[in-house]
């Protein structure tokens, strides 16, 4: 037998509510858009759910937290492809590679978000297959009423997040600037060091496996704390600008206080010149009194203003004389930082034989100059990392025979101790119905019953 | 315990049950009154009593009456053959009380009705009214007459209604709604 209809005529909520009520065991099937989810009750109440049935977003998900090796994943894959009815996740259960409280934990995440995404489909068909099972169950139950409860609160929150970023396809960064000390959780950390300003939320969502409420709701609580950013959409001014470009760009209004544009020496040799000239002026004195066809020549690759000795045409040193300052038509000043060939006269070993040329060279740092050269993004920020996730922490040791202690099982039958209503295994212990008397919930009081009795009359 | 009381999106959700013998008219019943289409799960008749309807419904009948923003009142329509009776004890469960309706023109119905009457009031202590569908309003003499032959206490309500009449289904489950209330004022003075 199968129920079906559309979920015009029947909300989520109330076919949820049918299902509880009757207690029923199946998979709800539900086609929107041509997306496909599916809710797993067993004894009407929820063992998994999925708002993409051509995924595994369980599996997804573990593997998102870092949670699964590759040989377990391998394995499971293996084993859940061959075997009649068993999903990737109890196939990890049953290989005991993760840890079933975890898992429970991440199932239970998972089926509270795929309700939030099927509760959001105003439209479409759903088919109730009674007795399906679900796959992947790993001994969740869930009642309707705390799922309907949960996906409520979110819903509730949702608007106000949802304006923080606004569209799946919303792509964040990092901001050059915070305004206060971060301060991060484990979980807002790994969702961060995924953010790279190119990455959408969708990609976000995908990468982490967490779920589109989860993802969004952490993205959108490190926006209003100021350690990320929405950039904007495509087409929008600043689209096209990361923040490398924006601190290069506000770098650049500083240039005017920063002096002569810096230009980056490409030649070692004007290095040489300089340092070459510095040591010539410092013998200017020597030089004078004892060759003008040097000094002449001197003068003429002066190019520190600062450091230059004047020298007039008769070999006197006259550098507090401005009348005796000798004209140097034929050799202007070199500006400084201005690239410099070398001169035949700089080029020349100094009157010691010393080749100060080779000697600047010699202490002239290798590798590129940064000082005001350029900057080129890729550059500046490095090619960033995929992040690193915590080293998976075996439970036992995989390096020889797995302990017999270690292996987990999947009870599949009520334990003769279990208690009544018991959670044992893949399902609960339903309370044996026939043994106890139906009374009215004493929680039904006159409050309740008089707006039952308003709103029917009102009909 | 059963739980009579459900959180629907946050809000509650209460829950009715519509029993009575085959074809006595709890599908149409639920029809009149729910507010969304009825979920009814009913199949062509394949024994002896197809004479008597061509289908019948096989697991239950699912209407909806939204009381307010968050309150809703649920009504569960039993199968009325016998072989699917394993399902009004899954029904019952959470139910704050149960209305039986009985086809007033079948004597059969009556007869079918008391067996009914006695298995519910076994498995659940919840007040309950029982509705006589095809009779006229004024008719009291049928009234006294089914109550006699169901052994209905004179302190529960035995009316007549007609299930293809919203005021007439209305003022049923008004009946249930304030047997509902007395017996809570009820319990709540004995504590």
């Amino acid at each position: 037998m199968k129920l079906e209809g559309s979920l015009d005529a029947f909300s989520l909520p109330d076919i949820f509510q049918l299902l509880s009520f009757t207690k029923k065991t199946g998979g709800l099937h539900l086609a929107h858009d041509g997306a496909d989810g599916v809710v797993f009750f067993a004894g009407g109440q929820v063992t998994g759910a999925s708002a993409d049935s051509s995924r595994q977003p369980l599996a997804r998900r573990l593997v998102g937290s870092g949670s699964v090796a590759d040989e377990v994943l391998s394995a499971a894959v293996e084993a859940a492809s061959t075997g009649e009815r068993l999903g990737i996740v109890r196939a990890f259960l049953e290989q005991g590679a993760v840890d079933s409280e975890l898992l429970r934990r991440a199932a239970t995440d998972q089926s509270v978000d795929a309700v939030f995404d099927l509760l959001r489909w105003r439209n479409g068909d759903f088919a109730f297959v009674v007795d399906e099972t679900n796959p992947d169950d790993v001994g969740v139950t869930l009642s309707v009423e705390s799922v309907l409860a949960d996906t409520e609160a979110r819903g509730v929150t949702w608007e106000s997040v949802s304006a923080v970023v606004p569209s799946p396809r919303a792509v964040l960064a990092m901001p050059v600037v915070l305004p206060a000390e971060p301060q991060v959780s484990r979980e807002e950390w790994s969702l961060l060091a995924l953010v790279d300003g190119r990455r959408s939320v969708t990609d976000l969502v995908d990468l982490t496996g967490s779920g589109q409420y989860a993802v969004v709701s952490t993205l959108a609580a490190l926006v209003q704390r100021g350690l990320l950013e929405v950039r904007p959409a495509e087409g929008e001014d600043g689209a096209d600008e990361d923040h490398v470009a924006v601190v290069l760009r506000r770098q650049a209004l500083l240039a005017p206080l920063e002096g002569q544009p810096f230009v980056p020496v490409q030649e070692p040799a004007a290095t040489v010149v300089d340092d070459a000239v510095k040591a010539e002026a410092d013998t200017d004195a020597e030089v004078a009194k004892t060759d003008t066809d040097t000094d002449a020549e001197v003068a003429k690759t002066d190019t520190d203003t600062d450091t230059a000795t004047d020298i007039d045409t008769d070999g006197d040193v006259a550098a507090d004389d401005e009348d005796t300052v000798q004209e140097e038509p034929s050799t202007p000043a070199v500006e400084v930082g201005a690239v410099q060939a070398p001169t035949p006269a700089a080029a020349e070993p100094s009157d010691d034989g010393t080749d100060e040329r080779e000697l600047a060279s010699a202490s002239a740092p290798a590798g590129p100059t940064m000082l005001g050269g350029a900057h080129v993004p890729q550059d500046v920020v490095p090619p960033r990392p995929e992040p690193f996730l915590p080293r998976r922490q075996a439970d036992f040791d995989e390096t020889g025979q797995r302990p017999a202690a270690a292996l987990r099982t999947v009870p599949t039958q009520v334990a003769p101790s279990a208690s009544l209503g018991d959670v044992v295994g893949a399902t609960a212990t339903a309370p044996d119905a026939s043994s106890s008397v139906i009374e009215r919930d004493p929680n039904v009081n006159r409050s309740l019953m008089l707006r039952l009795i308003a709103g029917v009359r009102g009909l | 315990m059963a739980t009579a009381r459900a959180r629907r999106r946050g809000g509650q959700a209460v829950k009715v049950v519509v029993t009575g013998p085959f074809a006595a008219g709890k599908t149409t019943l639920i029809r009149t009154i729910s507010e969304i289409t009825v979920l009814s799960t009913e199949r062509g008749i394949t024994d002896s009593t197809r004479k008597r309807k061509a289908e019948t419904t096989v697991a239950m009948d699912f209407g909806r009456i939204t009381i307010d923003r968050d309150l809703v009142l649920y009504l569960f329509g039993t199968p009325g053959q016998d072989r699917f009776d394993f399902m009004w004890e899954i029904l019952g469960e959470g139910m704050i009380g149960y209305l039986l309706l009985v086809d007033a023109e079948r004597e059969d119905s009556v007869q079918e009705a008391a067996g009914i009457l006695e298995a519910f009031r076994t498995m659940a202590r919840v007040p309950y009214v029982v509705a006589l569908n095809r009779a006229a309003a004024d008719d009291h003499t049928l009234v006294e007459s089914v109550r006699s032959r169901l052994d209905v206490p004179a302190d529960v309500a035995v009316l007549t209604c007609d299930a293809t009449d919203k005021e007439s289904v209305k003022n049923v489950l008004l009946a249930l709604l304030y047997a509902v209330l007395d017996d809570v004022e009820a319990k709540a003075v004995r504590v």
